[in-house]
């Protein structure tokens, strides 16, 4: 059975983190990157996770793609905590706002938290 | 028809200087200033919106989250506004992230700033919370109201035609057997003008059963009607149950849409 999509949005797909990421999951999971733009290029992946560094409006991205597909958990991340900025993408459609920890363990726990909020009460 | 907000702070005066403004604003404003009294309040089915403190136990305790505790504890159809002065990343996840056991999450979270600014901002946020859960209810409690009035009234004409009928159909067949009776004894001109009577009031009673049946089929009518703006109002209830308050607007609309295309075709049918 083929392995189920997370999706990272983000400009810095070289990053450390991603690779963090994907070693966090990949037992079940594959991780795919993308940037904003390319977006519409991903059907279903199971969960979204929005890099708030790589995006200049990312409460209006996050709106935008809460509204396209409601039943794709969204969960923002960042290297830089801000409530303001957690308050308005949380408001805007995400369903968390993590902060990006470089901890292999730690990352796990965190995506699986996300991964036991599904569904989501829309279904 | 005045909303009702409930204002939980456990700093007696910042909350009683913020129920005032609100209550200047023209709202009505219930003020409670320990988490025992907010949730006896949240449970009363009053409040159209809750305004809490998210340290309602101890400002000074940087772990007391007791307001937004409380606030996720009870249903998302009272919008819940978290304000605090102590505003950061880990309360606004709580407030406002989706969590595992699943639990409503508030509306907004406000910096409660000492300039008036917070104070502003309470207010838009406020406005910009849609109601119309309750207004609906409001409405619809109106509706069947009046349904209700309008199906005794149309009982009360149905009663009085069907004892009307009743009183001429007994009338007319006696005269008609009293002018049988005349025609018999010789009496014909009486008999046959006691047997036209009687014909006339067969016809009356025709009439008045006519106006009974009638009166039956609006009452059938008014309790459909009944049923119908009951069901829209459990369907609209159910709806409330989705997390995602956006989600939820565009699912009420829906379901207004589909029973309102639903009704329209009934008339149709009944045209």
């Amino acid at each position: 059975m083929s392995k189920k999509v997370i999706l990272l949005v983000t400009e810095d797909i070289l990053s450390e983190w991603v690779n963090i990421l994907s070693a966090s999951v990949e037992e079940e999971y594959i991780v795919k990157t993308c940037v904003p733009q390319e977006i519409n290029n991903y059907r279903d992946p199971i969960l979204i996770l929005v890099d708030l560094a790589s995006i200049e409006d990312s409460v209006r991205f996050i709106k935008d793609l809460h509204s396209t597909a409601p039943s794709i958990p969204i969960v923002a991340v960042t290297s830089f905590p801000d409530w303001r900025e957690a308050r308005d993408v949380l408001k805007a459609g995400a369903i968390d706002c993590l902060i990006q920890v470089y901890d292999v363990k730690q990352v796990k726990e965190n995506i699986q938290e996300q991964l036991m909020k599904l569904p989501l009460n829309i279904y | 028809m005045s909303v009702t907000l409930l204002l939980a702070d456990n700093t007696k005066l910042r909350a009683d200087s913020i129920s005032s403004f609100l209550k200047d604003k023209g709202y009505k404003v219930i003020t409670t200033y320990n988490i025992w009294d907010t949730m006896d309040k949240l449970r009363g089915g009053e409040v159209d919106i809750a305004i809490i403190d998210m340290r309602l136990v101890n400002d000074e305790d940087k772990d007391d989250y007791s307001g937004i505790n409380i606030a996720r504890m009870f249903e998302a159809e009272i919008p819940k506004i978290i304000m605090t002065k102590f505003p950061d990343h880990e309360a606004v996840r709580k407030a406002l992230g989706v969590r595992i056991d699943k639990l409503p999450r508030c509306v907004d979270f406000l910096y409660q700033k000492d300039d008036s600014s917070f104070m502003e901002s309470l207010l838009t946020t406020i406005r910009s919370i849609p109601l119309k859960e309750k207004s609906f209810k409001s409405i619809n409690a109106n509706i069947t109201t009046k349904i209700d009035q309008d199906y005794v009234d149309v009982r009360s004409q149905q009663w009085s035609y069907f004892i009307a009928a009743f009183f001429f159909s007994v009338v007319s067949i006696v005269l008609i057997f009293i002018g049988v009776n005349s025609i018999m004894s010789e009496k014909i001109t009486l008999g046959i003008l006691q047997g036209a009577i009687g014909v006339l009031s067969s016809s009356g009673t025709y009439l008045l059963f006519r106006r009974t049946d009638i009166a039956s089929k609006r009452m059938d009518k008014y309790h459909k009607e009944k049923i119908s703006s009951e069901q829209l109002e459990n369907l609209l209830l159910a709806s409330t149950e989705v997390d995602d308050l956006r989600l939820q607007e565009e699912i009420k609309k829906e379901i207004i849409l589909i029973v309102a295309e639903y009704w329209f075709s009934l008339d149709n049918e009944e045209k």
